[in-house]
């Protein structure tokens, strides 16, 4: 790191590094070093190096958990990124009324932040049992419940997660759509080239990275997410809730490796989703800064 | 054609975005259970007084208060751990910056269970007093605060040209110090406003930690809440999620008007 | 191959009328643009030049007024029907396709078969002499490479009609006049119709067949850059193209004005005892060393074969000449010195003093 040691040396260099340093400090001791510490213990079960942990961590009930967790924020990734991309779309193109396009936008960026414990509250008031919802359909003769369609059931939970999917999908497509410039459009236009055209070979192909980063995103979100199913189906075979079982009644030693080995397991899967997304950001910039 | 598609898409999603608020506003505030709702009952029965009583519960307030000083600490941290260190790599190293924005990425592959696994697993050991405390929920809620942090102060500094201003500052004699404090933070004023207020929404909302390490805060409180009161609990909510929604509005609406654009999400 | 050059080519603006909420872009505005013609739009930034490209791209349409291909009427005519092709400032190029594909496009919309389509790029990368840079995508070229790569694929379908968007103002200088006559240069080859939108007076005089000068929306001159320079038709055409001095000019008996001390015609018939102001331009006036004159050089801007001298008067009005720098060695700053209009100058314009 030649640059690092010229950063260094250069004038103000020390002061640089020490205001850095605790920054740094604090990144090791709460992020790395328990990272660390839970992959060793992951990849050691009874003290040396096995995959035993692991093997367990992706087999039985863990293993199925793991199945449920994935397909359930793929699922919702790939829904909330369609109706995401649409939005933002539609609203690109919008210009009157003219307090719509604000109230989207700011409506997104308040909803992505939403979820937790007062979405989940929100859902079983509308789709729980005694849900608005549930009653209003079953006045009409519809059993939702017997359709799937419960808070606690897949599909219930997909709907619940697409409460703050969308908005996030449509904050990360929003620039994107905004770096397809006019005049590519309009260029395309007086070479003969209609809507469809234009999308289909230039548009497309510069918004698809950033379509694709967006719901790796939304993917991690998913996965992550602990609140809303805690509240809504504590008793889910989902990866988050399985860890909290195992930190909970870790009394037996041999679990304490498999909740390691599980976490070891998330981390690896969310890293590479990262991985992929900054890679793919990289090239949406890269044509859109062109 | 195409603009009745689009109308009807977008009441659609309206739809679904109202819903659930009008449906958990109602199981709150009107005392009619749903089997009985009919066009005749729709107006009867509401009231704020399931609200009122959660609110005057002193336990509410001492959680509220817990998770006010929660925020506040976790704020305090975040800045003073970030700012220095985003004013640096971008004055001073800027081929450095690739580096930062992965780091302050990282609490996002390591879920907030995945976190109290790894860091109850060491601290148990070498410093369970630390565990025990409510504050250690501190450093969990500034590490996850990090992403969103580091994106709106990075955003402010290049917002106005921050390296610019300190070599000029430099070479007009300007210590580094003196730089920090008399040109660049004046001008990071709204990224660090913008920062601070993410922060506090995000401390309001957020369970996963204080569940886990079996703290009571404001969300793991609600939970406990709707327990013994569900109607209470849900006005409760309600409330805490309008506040929020409250808070980042105006976030928004205030750094448009200052130009400053956030990107909340990515790279 | 040059097309021929009948009048189905030519483009004309017919009373054409844009509004934007409550500015007017284009009032009334008239314009015709023969076959095979290089026509500049050439005014100050809003004067509407953009608007009236835009309006013959169709991009904008017309609140009144109509727009003619030849005899055709194209006025509601969707641009992508329309046959033409247009070079935009900032390149446009799309970021996701190679030079050589930016260049097929248009091929491909316009259904040209396979080989045909290759031959035809190879070709036009051979003339913008891109073809090394056939595989590039735009980020990775030259802002005189894109504007190359976007000028071919303009002219790639063999369009009726080239528009060019101040297609030079974001190129450094060097650039800039090597790629103008490179776009001369095709357009004589291909003898396209053209209009080319500029706010750089030297750009258009350059390059134009004829200039025609805009100005609020309106047109002011349409004219060969000569007979533009040269007689300017209005004081804003003769300020806008080319520097002027403005002379205190006063009318005679016999229709003619007095300019520092010689009677000369205008277009403006003067009248006795009427006072106007000339504008002449500094290469117009001839300085001389004298003692008892009425200005004194207090500038000198060395310009290779030109020189500029800023002269002032006691009454401190300021005056510029240009000339020839072998001639002007001895004229230094504080010198004092005479002017007179150059023998040649038959004709002035002048306005309202």
């Amino acid at each position: 790191m030649r640059t690092t040691w010229q950063v260094l040396r250069g004038p103000d260099g020390r002061l640089a590094a020490a205001l850095t340093l605790p920054f740094l400090a604090f990144i090791g001791l709460f992020l790395l070093f328990p990272t660390i510490v839970v992959v060793t213990k992951a990849l050691t079960p009874d003290g040396q190096f096995g995959l035993s942990a692991v093997q367990s961590a992706l087999s039985g009930s863990y293993g199925r958990g793991f199945w449920n967790s994935t397909v359930l924020s793929a699922t919702s990734a790939l829904i909330g990124g369609l109706i995401g991309i649409a939005l933002a779309a539609t609203v690109r193109d919008l210009q009157r009324p003219a307090w719509l396009r604000s109230a989207v936008d700011s409506w997104s960026a308040v909803a992505s932040q939403l979820g937790g414990v007062p979405l989940g509250f929100a859902f079983i008031a509308t789709l729980g049992a005694q849900g608005v919802l549930t009653r209003l359909f079953a006045t009409g003769g519809i059993d939702l419940a017997g359709l799937g369609v419960t808070v606690t059931g897949f599909w219930g939970l997909v709907v619940v997660y697409l409460y703050f999917q969308i908005p996030l999908m449509f904050l990360v497509m929003v620039p994107a759509l905004q770096g397809v410039r006019r005049s590519w459009q309009e260029a395309a236009a007086i070479l003969g080239a209609g809507p469809f055209t234009f999308w289909w070979r230039v548009g497309i192909p510069i918004v698809a990275p950033a379509a694709l980063g967006g719901m790796l995103l939304l993917f991690v979100n998913a996965f992550a997410a602990y609140a809303t199913v805690y509240v809504l189906n504590p008793s889910a075979q989902l990866v988050p809730l399985q860890i909290r079982f195992l930190l909970q009644g870790n009394v037996i030693t041999g679990e304490e490796d498999l909740g390691n080995a599980i976490v070891a397991c998330v981390i690896a899967l969310l890293l590479t989703s990262l991985l992929l997304m900054t890679a793919l950001q990289r090239r949406t910039l890269r044509w859109v800064n062109t | 054609m195409r603009s009745v598609a689009r109308a009807v898409f977008l009441c659609a999603l309206g739809a679904y975005f109202a819903i659930p608020m009008l449906a958990m506003a109602r199981f709150a505030f009107q005392a009619v259970p749903v089997a009985l709702l009919t066009p005749e009952t729709m107006f009867t029965g509401w009231s704020l007084g399931p609200l009122i009583s959660a609110i005057s519960d002193p336990m509410t307030l001492r959680a509220a208060w817990i998770s006010l000083t929660l925020a506040l600490l976790a704020v305090a941290l975040n800045l003073a751990l970030l700012v220095p260190a985003a004013i640096v790599v971008e004055v001073r190293a800027p081929q450095l910056r690739p580096l930062l924005v992965g780091l302050t990425l990282l609490p996002w592959v390591v879920p907030p269970i995945a976190l109290v696994v790894g860091v109850a697993g060491t601290f148990r050991l070498t410093a369970p007093w630390f565990l025990a405390s409510t504050y250690s929920l501190v450093p969990f809620y500034a590490l996850w605060a990090l992403p969103f942090t580091y994106r709106a102060l990075d955003a402010g500094l290049r917002a106005f040209n921050a390296r610019t201003l300190y070599e000029a500052a430099r070479v007009l004699g300007a210590s580094l110090p003196v730089v920090i404090a008399r040109i660049l933070l004046p001008n990071m004023r709204a990224s660090i406003t913008a920062a601070g207020a993410l922060t506090i929404a995000f401390v309001f909302g957020e369970f996963a930690f204080a569940s886990l390490l079996l703290k009571s805060t404001l969300p793991t409180y609600l939970v406990v809440y709707q327990g013994s009161d569900p109607r209470g609990g849900l006005a409760l909510a309600l409330l805490v999620m309008v506040l929020t929604a409250l808070v980042i509005w105006l976030l928004v609406r205030s750094l448009r008007r200052q130009r400053v654009s956030i990107q909340p999400v990515g790279v | 191959m040059p097309t021929e050059l009948g009048t189905a080519n030519s483009v004309t603006l017919s009373a054409v009328t844009k509004r934007f909420g409550t500015t007017t872009a284009l009032d009334l505005f008239t314009l015709e643009v023969a076959a095979g013609e290089l026509m500049c739009l050439l005014g100050p930034s809003g004067c509407g030049k953009t608007t009236a490209l835009r309006v013959v791209a169709g991009f904008e349409s017309p609140d009144a007024g109509r727009v003619l291909l030849g005899a055709e009427d194209i006025t509601s005519v969707p641009v992508p029907r329309r046959s033409f092709g247009m070079v935009f400032q900032d390149y446009s190029l799309f970021p996701n396709l190679t030079a050589a594909e930016n260049i097929e496009f248009g091929l491909r919309t316009r259904g040209w078969p396979a080989r045909r389509r290759r031959s035809r790029v190879a070709d036009l990368l051979t003339v913008t002499r891109l073809t090394d840079q056939a595989g590039k995508y735009p980020e990775q070229m030259s802002g005189g490479q894109k504007q190359r790569v976007a000028l071919a694929r303009a002219i790639a379908p063999e369009p009726r009609v080239l528009l060019l968007d101040e297609p030079l103002s974001a190129l450094d200088a060097k650039v800039r006049e090597s790629l103008r006559e490179e776009i001369r240069a095709v357009q004589r080859a291909t003898g396209i119709t053209t209009i080319l939108v500029t706010h750089d007076q030297v750009e258009a005089l350059a390059i134009a067949d004829r200039v025609a000068v805009m100005n609020a929306g309106r047109l002011e001159q349409v004219d060969t850059p000569r007979t533009l320079y040269d007689t300017p038709a209005t004081p804003f055409v003769a300020g806008f193209v080319g520097t002027v001095n403005r002379i205190p000019a006063t009318g005679l008996a016999d229709g003619t004005w007095l300019v520092l001390g010689r009677a000369v015609a205008s277009a403006r018939t003067a009248q006795e005892g009427v006072s106007g102001a000339a504008l002449i331009r500094p290469e117009h006036l001839t300085v001389a060393a004298d003692q008892s004159g009425a200005w004194v050089v207090s500038e000198v801007t060395f310009a290779g074969p030109l020189t500029r001298l800023a002269l002032s008067a006691d009454d401190g009005s300021r005056i510029d000449a240009d000339l020839v720098s072998t001639g002007a060695v001895s004229l230094t700053t504080g010198t004092r010195v005479s002017v007179q209009l150059r023998e040649d100058i038959m004709s002035i314009v002048v306005g309202a003093s």
